[in-house]
């Protein structure tokens, strides 16, 4: 039973999450300085989640051969590699180093 | 037109979201979920943060109100990030309320624009192919229930990061912003130190602090966004 609650715990969570913004602004034009900041909300956001999906609660689950992965990956969407392709490429990275140190 | 860049935008990470669903279907699996929750959870709430901190949680001894609030946690950045998008989708409240449950991560930063503009058609777009991803994943990990071990062995694990980072890239390639720049170093070092002390949400959402670089005005070079490749 806790599992279901759990289920609709988090179900209302997402939505109102997601929901709150719009509906509480409508459809006012944020001011200016909030617009500013919405404008490098994204960068920060992105450099967060490479970070913590790399590093994981405490940094437990920093391993090497991830950050080579997501490096070269990143590495090779700089010299303009298609994204799909740099992903594969880093996912192999990670796999080849794993291989080759088990 | 829109719809399809955003679904172009939508293809990379919805190849990550993939087995990243396999990953919670497993999980929820082993930990206790049974079949039908874990799907539900998937089909409902659509938010693999929210979904695998809620399932952690549990599967560490942690009760449901400890678990939900995991969740919330985790899902705190979407307040910000739908108050910015707000007033680029359509209609009143309601509408907007319910335009904005197609918010995810990648699907928000493939909507921006530059300049703090939106596209509600590439938030659709790029939504569209993520979520049949993020349902079907979990399906199979329901069924199938793959090893962590497998995802690693594949180096399936570095998708979602490596996504990220692109994303990130071609982020600050289109705006040209030295204030982005800023912005992307501050919230990695800030979500960095955060993880030391706080659980993975908290520091996400710590990371969106970050942003408060934008609030003095400056003279910026560009500020319009490139299609992404």
């Amino acid at each position: 039973m806790t599992v279901w609650w759990v289920v609709f715990g988090l179900v209302v969570v997402c939505l109102v999450m997601r929901a709150v913004g719009p509906a509480v602004l409508g459809g006012r034009e944020l001011p200016a300085p909030m617009r500013r900041v919405v404008t490098v909300l994204a960068p920060a956001l992105l450099a967060g989640l490479v970070v913590t999906e790399i590093g994981g609660e405490r940094w437990a689950a920093l391993d090497a051969a991830m950050v080579a992965g997501v490096l070269v990956a990143g590495g090779a969407r700089l010299v303009r590699v298609p994204a799909l392709v740099a992903v594969v490429i880093g996912a192999a990275v990670a796999a080849g180093i794993r291989a080759f140190a088990a | 037109m829109r719809f399809r860049a955003g679904m172009r935008i939508g293809f990379g990470p919805a190849a990550a979201t993939l087995p990243l669903g396999m990953t919670f279907g497993a999980l929820a699996v082993t930990g206790g979920w049974g079949p039908w929750a874990p799907i539900v959870a998937s089909m409902l709430a659509f938010s693999g943060s929210a979904q695998f901190a809620a399932a952690t949680v549990l599967t560490g001894g942690g009760g449901g109100a400890l678990a939900v609030t995991a969740a919330a946690l985790m899902n705190a950045r979407f307040v910000p990030m739908g108050l910015a998008i707000g007033p680029y989708l359509s209609g009143g409240r309601v509408r907007k309320a319910v335009e904005s449950l197609a918010l995810v991560d990648a699907s928000w930063v493939g909507a921006h624009l530059g300049g703090g503009r939106f596209d509600r058609y590439r938030l659709f777009g790029a939504t569209a192919v993520q979520y049949p991803a993020w349902l079907g994943g979990t399906v199979l990990g329901v069924v199938f229930a793959p090893s962590p071990a497998v995802i690693e062995t594949y180096g399936l694990d570095v998708i979602f990061p490596a996504f990220f980072l692109i994303l990130l890239i071609d982020e600050l390639r289109g705006s040209r912003s030295r204030t982005g720049v800023l912005s992307a170093v501050l919230g990695a070092v800030i979500s960095g130190v955060l993880l030391l002390v706080v659980p993975v949400g908290v520091a996400l959402l710590g990371a969106t602090a970050a942003a408060a670089v934008g609030l003095p005005k400056t003279r910026e070079v560009g500020g319009e966004k490139q299609q992404p490749a």
